[in-house]
């Protein structure tokens, strides 16, 4: 089942940006900081919540970053991931990602 | 453009309730894994911090393992800290402030000192000393939670105050 969006929302005052997606078997909650240039996204700060640990690796990570991309017409959409607190190396902020 | 447009759209909900202007400092802790953290961020929200401001604290919490938010001051913290702990985040809730003139005496008597002996071992005036410990003047916070440190372990402030030479 592809993507949808249950809801998004974002600060008034700032750019900030909460998200809520589902694919029917899975829910993914998302807050980060957003820039918009032309057609190209920078979320940064990004946080993921999903049902559980691991659920979603880096090729769901992908599977959504691309969807998200075709969904809003993005030429480049990039993530600067928060610090990790599990799995690989917690406390090193990830490299960030260019979809 | 309108696509995008739909990325970020302006929709705040409604606040659950109306919150006190006045806000509080409120430390908390990471404690674990922090799996949750956007659940952390809407529950602060909940509790009347902006988007913004619960992010940061989600971001501070994972980089530096700690945060310190305003929350409003008639938020039931109590409740709110048992929402966060199986969250993983912890609340340290600010020691309750003593009277300070008693709170002074008993612990430099549990110290043995004179009132002198405790002014010079703190950095205090020794005036200053006796009118807070006859309740003519209060100190502030900084001064109790010094005497805190005091009373915990009297070398740290010996160390902070003097070098030794030669």
């Amino acid at each position: 089942m592809p993507w949808s969006i249950l809801r998004s929302e974002r600060d008034p005052k700032a750019e900030t940006l909460i998200m809520v997606f589902s694919n029917g078997s899975q829910m993914l909650e998302m807050v980060a900081d957003f820039a918009i240039e032309e057609r190209v996204v920078t979320l940064s700060g990004l946080h993921l919540t999903g049902n559980g640990l691991n659920s979603i690796g880096p090729a769901g990570l992908r599977a959504l970053a691309l969807w998200v991309k075709k969904e809003f017409g993005l030429d480049e959409l990039r993530i600067h991931g928060a610090s990790r607190t599990t799995g690989a190396s917690p406390g090193r902020r990830p490299r960030p990602l260019v979809f | 453009m309108e696509r995008l447009a739909r990325l970020a759209p302006l929709q705040v909900d409604a606040p659950v309730r109306l919150f006190s202007e006045r806000r509080l400092p409120q430390t908390f802790l990471r404690i674990g894994r922090f799996d949750g953290r956007v659940k952390v961020a809407n529950r602060l929200r909940r509790d009347g911090l902006t988007l913004k401001a619960a992010h940061v604290a989600i971001n501070e919490l994972a980089e530096f393992g700690r945060t310190v938010c305003d929350i409003p001051d008639d938020v039931d913290m109590e409740a709110l800290a048992a929402d966060l702990l199986p969250l993983d985040v912890a609340w340290r809730r600010p020691l309750p402030m003593p009277e300070p003139a008693a709170f002074l005496a008993e612990i430099r008597a549990r110290h043995g000192l004179t009132q002198r002996q405790f002014a010079e071992r703190l950095g205090f005036d020794l005036r200053t000393l006796q009118n807070w410990e006859q309740g003519r003047n209060r100190p502030d916070a900084a001064v109790i939670h010094l005497v805190r440190i005091f009373d915990r372990d009297p070398r740290i402030i010996e160390d902070a105050r003097l070098e030794t030479v030669g």
